[in-house]
């Protein structure tokens, strides 16, 4: 599947992370993979609640970080990829 | 990006409290020859209600780590309340357990409504004489074995914690094989400590000097490990440990110590807001000034086979100093540094 404006993403039930300093861990409890992400990567993990879309996550971080809307998106986009592809996300009906 | 590792340093370095460990209840269903808690502790017992309001601190803290320990915490009254709110509130529980308890059904029902990340049980010998000798209850190894394989079957993630003593170090090998056959990790703690109260009588079933080099020589020889076997500290952080800088342990009346070992209460949950024991205490910056003492200490014994087996709770209820290197300690320092000598010498060979 390819990550789109519209694709409401949310936790997998497996998932546990915490906010350490200027970064953040991630936990998949079912097979005790742990990650480190950075700090923008932890805030949009903390953001992600199964029900905001894509696009709504990308507006919600605009407020925090000056960056391009586009080139944010495609970032989140490309890194939304990635956890699912790792099972830290999965894809939800909104 | 930093490793997981250097993170953990991070906590210890800048007293970042990440794991906090719940004796919900002294309460047990089986009764330990050696068993540390003190049952007769005054005070109140914490209700519902603060441990939510723990508990919601916590999480804002950061927080990622709830360890539910005892006494035996499936004999608390809101054990299952209170890991279902845990869980939702995005902690990653770990229990620790004797296990008599974890029957199929209950083991299920942790599984579906608490999902803890592990299970840490306690197991006391290889066979029904050693164990329930220990347990003081009969049949409990044949109900702890019958349980481990409900929760192996439930896919329950758990690790086996034995005290090395003076009754069971002659069942090392055996005890080993049988965790093997359930895949689970086995954990010795080859420290028997005193009572919470400072009552030394658990001590009389220490492990004999022997007891000891066997356990050790497995443990070394089976990790082919040749440096230090990490468990405390290594000489790149500040503190020995992570106690009062990333750990605390509350105890059933809401008395706040740096960890489960270290009986120094810097606080209480009745009287004071759980952050405000961790940011603005007097007590918590000695107990921290302590622990790197304690850290000084050992890096002046020169080698590195001290780490791993000091614990600066044991000190403090062995000598009166917490950062006190205390015998045994350098007994097992000896007999680490002789087993590993050997086995270099035998990969010389």
């Amino acid at each position: 599947m390819s990550v789109t404006p519209s694709t409401v993403l949310q936790l997998s039930s497996d998932v546990r992370q915490t906010r350490l300093a200027d970064e953040g861990i991630v936990l998949l409890q079912n097979d005790g993979e742990i990650l480190v992400v950075n700090e923008v990567a932890i805030r949009f993990i903390e953001l992600i609640d199964g029900s905001t879309s894509m696009d709504g996550l990308t507006d919600l971080l605009l407020r925090e970080y000056q960056v391009e809307r586009d080139t944010l998106f495609s970032d989140l986009a490309e890194y939304a990829q990635e956890l699912l592809s790792q099972g830290v996300l999965t894809e939800t009906e909104a | 990006m930093s490793s997981f590792a250097e993170k953990m340093r991070q906590t210890w370095e800048q007293n970042i409290l990440f794991s906090v460990l719940l004796e919900l209840t002294y309460s047990c269903n089986l009764d330990c020859v050696f068993c540390y808690n003190y049952k007769a502790l005054p005070g109140k017992t914490l209700s519902r209600e603060q441990y939510l309001a723990l508990f919601r601190e916590l999480r804002k803290m950061g927080v990622l780590n709830l360890i539910f320990s005892g006494g035996e915490p499936l004999a608390h009254k809101d054990f299952f309340f209170l890991g279902r709110q845990a869980r939702d509130m995005g902690f990653v529980i770990r229990i620790k357990s004797n296990g008599h308890a974890l029957h199929s059904v209950t083991a299920k029902r942790l599984k579906e409504e608490l999902d803890p990340f592990i299970i840490e049980i306690s197991i006391h010998g290889a066979c029904a004489e050693t164990h329930d000798r220990q347990t003081r209850v009969q049949g409990s190894f044949d109900q702890l074995i019958r349980n481990l394989h409900a929760l192996k079957a439930l896919k329950l993630r758990f690790q086996l914690n034995s005290v090395l003593t003076c009754w069971n170090e002659s069942e090392l090998a055996a005890m080993y094989r049988l965790a093997k056959e359930f895949e689970a990790p086995l954990k010795f703690d080859s420290q028997i400590t005193p009572k919470d109260n400072g009552d030394l009588s658990p001590l009389e079933l220490a492990p004999s000097e022997q007891g000891l080099r066997n356990l050790l020589h497995m443990q070394l020889q089976s990790t082919r490990e040749t440096q230090v076997q990490k468990t405390g500290s290594t000489t790149q952080t500040r503190t020995y440990c992570g106690a009062g800088t990333s750990t605390i342990a509350i105890d059933p009346v809401g008395n706040i110590y740096p960890c489960v070992q270290w009986r120094q209460a810097i606080g209480n949950v009745h009287e004071q807001n759980i952050r405000q024991t961790w940011e603005d205490n007097t007590a918590l910056t000695c107990i921290r000034k302590t622990n790197e003492q304690a850290h000084q200490n050992l890096l002046a014994q020169g080698g590195k086979a001290a780490f791993g087996s000091f614990c600066p709770g044991v000190a403090d209820l062995v000598s009166g100093d917490a950062s006190l290197v205390y015998p045994s300690v350098l007994l097992r320092s000896k007999l680490r540094t002789e087993i590993l000598n050997s086995i270099d010498m035998q990969k010389v060979k």
